[in-house]
């Protein structure tokens, strides 16, 4: 159990509380007592979810518009770096220690009403005969066990028994007082005033909720009052026939509505039954030291200042607006999603920096918030890279780099090198200290993550001519690696390819390097938080994002290695009009605030999946004039029926900048025909003449697989996947092999078609083969 | 219902739902709506308790849409949405702090930043479907005798309202495009019966 999220909790429940108050006084003599009293029921949905729900979305959200969790939050890290050593715990054993004591204070209240009631006499005969006379007459329950006590008003006692308690000094009953007891007992109101202690008790620090619980209560009393009136006003005398106090005979319609003389005076004879039942009211009031509490009863009179609002009430009774059930649930509906709602959109809001305490506070800031998405923390990092601000990058750094980072920023503010929206002069330090006005632009790839881990690639574009070699120092105090950077080194080169065997790290003469590639890790903390872990440098016409998924297989003759990887871009690093998420700095002076929104996803994210087919045997083409390698990659295809001849578009060839780009590729020296490939993610390619003289010879053949325009989360691929796809050969028109890669979940159909599912590699055989999962090495070609 | 009173309906409806705009101007600003139908209610000979009791509620809507075209005039002090609070006041007490901000530049941050807040915006939409609802349910008493169809007709249209305006604020964040759609060409005609409806009332004359 963590204190603060208790805190948070209650500073949810009494923001919600607050609202509604104020809607109510808002609506005080517009809506009935029904509505003043039911709309709590918005503030019992608040309490029972927690402060942090997400799944509702709602235009307009309370707890963000009054970020009150926010708050605690920033409460809990700044007494966090102010008192190490478990602050936290002595503020949880300070809490229970008050929930316990007053807890046992309440206990030890019922426990004395409860024997003291159950102690007393009965109620003599005539009493209990005026009650239940009483509750026939307006239909109601009478009570079973009624006894008497010392005291100045009636209640009800116990849930499950009830017992009605009266005055032992009384021996005319007044009808309206009775039926005010007997209306809480049918209604249950003792149970809810049990839930109110209760909540009082779990926030015994909190008086806001203190005075919300006790409006609640008297809510409570001005409904019951209504209903009385209700019953004496507009109710039928079951004993007189159902007529009511006018003498109307049941069924006729109220003389009350009428204009007439006799309406009117039905009006003036409601009234004084309403006042008559204001005035008993105010006599039986307490003064203004109030009643002692009693657990676990109903309470037929309030204190003065209570009382003011029930009056009030009866003196509105039937002057509030009538028939208006839809749109009193449409409010309510609206206020209670509006309190327990998200709404979509985020907001990093910041002080402009003009002191240490703004940058403190903006610091803090940046630690509350949570990147909701792995794109979302991309993105700021990438803001961070191209901005050199500080405190994006607090707001994307893991919580065990925080504080280091937080004195190098400190640092770095003493030394002038901040301006105020927390960017780092051109000698500043962090990653890219005197780099970042060569930045050109970015490209992400490979951005997987699994709820818990992520990691992505980033290609960042340098201007040409940009000098990759150590960045100029300048201001020596400014000066100095990010805090958990883990050497990153802009003079460093990686060896062989990046995030494994996947194809298209090329060795040989080396283009300019104007490009800087970094490796991301990305952690879930309570946001997501970006750890750069790797640098290197590379070109931009040559670079080639590793493989995020592979696989591998065998059909026949000829081997089948499909890679993948993944490309998301957004739309740009300036202002952007997607996304939902909102990025402000206020403050005063020239350019006092300002604010943007920025993209929490990818504007668009693409799957680019190449097929490299290699033939193993050149007998395997013997004669052929012309070869077709074919590539389906929706899983959806390889159920039921194949694709048929000439269901891939036409529309898609390399350029000629990617086939230079091949060329130079280990795997392909140079190659010519036709194909084509669609957004699918199916591709082919025609070999005739000399490229299929080179496929013969044992070159590999890029099939282009497409891209596919990923949806969905859920969709995306994650390292140790394995791509799938149906791979078709043919030579002369005529399938000489064909099959499954990757990890298919096909079902098997019917030997002599060609199709395979997840088979071994040792069924291949010539004129249809059969692939399965296999590893490099295994023959299965016969 | 009084000749005088129903002009003024039908006008202040039209602007209240009818947005035209010329260069950023919106031409029928909505807080002329509202101030129509304020004079509505205060030309009846006789009032009741409950449009009394809607004067406030009209004046509350009055000034927040007045206050929302200045700043759209202006160009606000923020664009986008409003500011949580807390930071909307930060801003306007800059005005007392000097700190290079006129006057004017304070007033339209802080008053952005109140007017644009999830809190206001909730409570004022609350406001307007009641207030909506109830007054055309007094309209609707007023006609009852002498042209019952028709109000019958404007107390299902009413409900319709409601209904829709509260269905169409709650699915925003759903973008769901069918659907908005579907209520964009529902509002569309709920206003088109509902000004044909209005059209039909009859006045009646007016009490000296």
């Amino acid at each position: 159990m963590d204190i603060w999220d208790i805190y948070s909790w209650g500073a949810a429940a009494t923001v919600v509380g607050l609202l509604i108050w104020g809607m109510k006084l808002i609506f005080h003599d517009k809506l009935d007592a029904r509505w003043h009293y039911f709309i709590w029921l918005v503030l019992g949905v608040r309490l029972l979810v927690p402060a942090d729900l997400s799944w509702v979305r709602t235009p307009v959200s309370i707890l963000q518009a009054i970020p009150v969790t926010r708050w605690v939050k920033m409460a809990s890290l700044a007494v966090g770096d102010l008192w190490p050593e478990g602050a936290s715990r002595w503020l949880l054993a300070g809490y229970l220690a008050g929930v316990a004591a007053l807890g046992a204070y309440y206990l030890i209240l019922w426990l004395a009403v409860c024997i003291r009631v159950y102690r007393a006499p009965k109620a003599p005969r005539e009493l209990a005969v005026q009650v239940e006379a009483i509750a026939a007459k307006r239909g109601l329950a009478s009570c079973k066990d009624i006894r008497v006590l010392p005291g100045r008003t009636p209640y009800i006692f116990g849930l499950l028994h009830p017992v009605l308690v009266l005055p032992g000094d009384w021996e005319q009953l007044e009808e309206g007082v009775i039926l005010h007891e007997l209306l809480h007992r049918k209604y249950r109101d003792v149970a809810v005033n049990l839930l109110l202690h209760i909540v009082r008790v779990l926030n015994w620090y909190n008086p806001f909720l203190w005075m919300i619980t006790s409006v609640i209560q008297n809510d409570g009393e001005a409904l019951c009052d209504e209903r009385v009136l209700e019953l004496l006003i507009h109710g039928k005398d079951i004993l007189q026939g159902g007529r009511d106090f006018a003498g109307q005979d049941p069924g006729a319609e109220s003389n009350a509505k009428t204009d007439g003389p006799a309406g009117v005076e039905v009006r003036n004879q409601a009234e004084e039954i309403a006042y008559g039942y204001g005035r008993t009211l105010l006599s039986l009031a307490a003064d203004k030291k109030g009643q002692p509490v009693k657990i676990g009863t109903s309470n037929l009179a309030s204190t003065y200042r209570n009382m003011r609002t029930r009056l009030l009430r009866i003196r509105e009774f039937d002057r509030v607006p009538t028939k208006i059930g839809v749109v009193t649930c449409c409010i309510t509906l609206l206020l209670a999603l509006s309190g327990i709602g998200n709404v979509e959109e985020g907001n990093l809001a910041l002080p402009m920096i003009r002191s240490g305490r703004d940058l403190d506070l903006a610091l803090l800031q940046a630690r509350c918030y949570e990147a909701a998405t792995p794109q979302e923390a991309v993105y700021l990092f990438l803001r961070t890279l191209q901005e050199g601000n500080v405190i994006y990058h607090m707001a994307v750094l893991p919580e065990g780099q925080i504080a280091v980072y937080g004195d190098h920023v400190r640092a770095w503010y003493r030394e002038g090198c901040l301006d105020e929206a927390g960017r780092l002069s051109g000698e500043g330090g962090d990653i890219f200290a005197g780099m970042r006005a060569d930045i050109q632009g970015f490209g992400i790839y490979n951005l997987w993550q699994d709820g818990e881990r992520g990691g992505a690639e980033v290609c960042i574009r340098m201007r040409r001519g940009w000098d990759p070699g150590v960045p100029d120092a300048g201001g020596e105090a400014c000066v100095g690696r990010t805090p958990g950077s883990q050497g990153l080194d802009t003079s460093g080169h990686r060896e062989g390819s990046a995030g494994g065997d996947g194809a298209g790290r090329k060795e040989g003469s080396r283009a300019p390097e104007d490009c800087l590639i970094v490796e991301l890790d990305l952690v879930k903390e309570e946001g997501w938080k970006v750890i750069p872990r790797e640098l290197d440098t590379g070109n931009q016409e040559s670079y080639r994002p590793p493989a995020l998924v592979e696989s591998r297989a065998q059909t026949g003759d000829f081997l089948v290695e499909m890679v993948g990887y993944q490309e998301g871009y957004f739309d740009s690093l300036g202002v952007s009009d997607r996304g939902m998420h909102t990025l402000s700095w206020t403050g005063s002076g020239q350019q006092e605030s300002w604010q943007e929104r920025y993209p929490k996803d990818f504007s668009v994210e693409y799957q680019m999946k190449e097929v490299w087919v290699t033939c193993l045997q050149k007998e395997a083409l013997e004669g052929a004039g012309q070869v077709r390698l074919e590539v389906y990659s929706c899983l959806e295809n390889a159920k039921g029926d194949l694709p048929m001849e000439g269901s891939t578009s036409e529309g898609y060839w390399p350029t000629q900048e990617e086939l230079a780009r091949l060329s130079g590729d280990p795997y392909v020296a140079s190659y010519t025909g036709s194909g084509g490939s669609d957004s699918a993610g199916n591709g082919y390619v025609v070999l005739t003449g000399e490229a299929l003289e080179i496929f013969r010879a044992g070159e590999p053949v890029l099939v282009f697989g497409g891209s596919v325009w990923q949806e969905g989360k859920e969709n995306g691929w994650k390292p140790g996947m394995e791509p799938e796809g149906y791979i078709r050969i043919l030579a002369d028109g005529a399938v000489v092999a064909e099959g499954y890669t990757g990890k298919a979940s096909i079902e098997e159909s019917s030997a002599g078609e060609g199709h395979a599912g997840k088979a071994g590699i040792e069924e291949g055989y010539a004129g249809e083969g059969h692939t399965g999962k296999a590893s490099a090495g295994e023959s299965g070609s016969q | 219902m009084e000749r005088k009173a129903l002009n003024w309906m039908k006008l202040g409806l039209i602007c209240c739902c009818v947005h035209v705009k010329l260069g950023g101007l919106e031409l029928l600003p909505e807080f002329v709506g509202f101030g129509m139908l304020l004079a509505a209610i205060r030309c009846h000979s006789h009032r009741t308790e409950t449009e009394r009791r809607m004067e406030p509620f009209l004046l509350v809507l009055l000034i927040y849409s007045l206050v929302g075209w200045l700043l759209s005039l202006s160009g606000g002090g923020m664009q986008g949405q409003g500011l949580a609070i807390g930071q909307g006041m930060a801003a306007g007490q800059n005005i007392a702090a000097g700190q290079g901000m006129t006057a004017g530049q304070g007033v339209c941050v802080w008053l952005s930043g109140i007017h644009g807040n999830g809190v206001v915006r909730l409570l004022v939409n609350v406001i307007n479907l009641y207030a909506f609802y109830v007054l055309a349910g007094e309209v609707r008493k007023r006609i009852q005798e002498a042209q019952p169809q028709t109000a019958r007709q404007l107390g299902c249209l009413r409900v319709w309202a409601v209904v829709l305006l509260t269905v169409g604020f709650l699915t925003t964040p759903y973008n769901i495009t069918w659907l908005g759609i579907l209520l964009v060409l529902m509002t569309l005609g709920l206003l088109a019966v509902t000004l044909v409806v209005l059209w039909q009332i009859q006045p009646v004359p007016e009490e000296s």
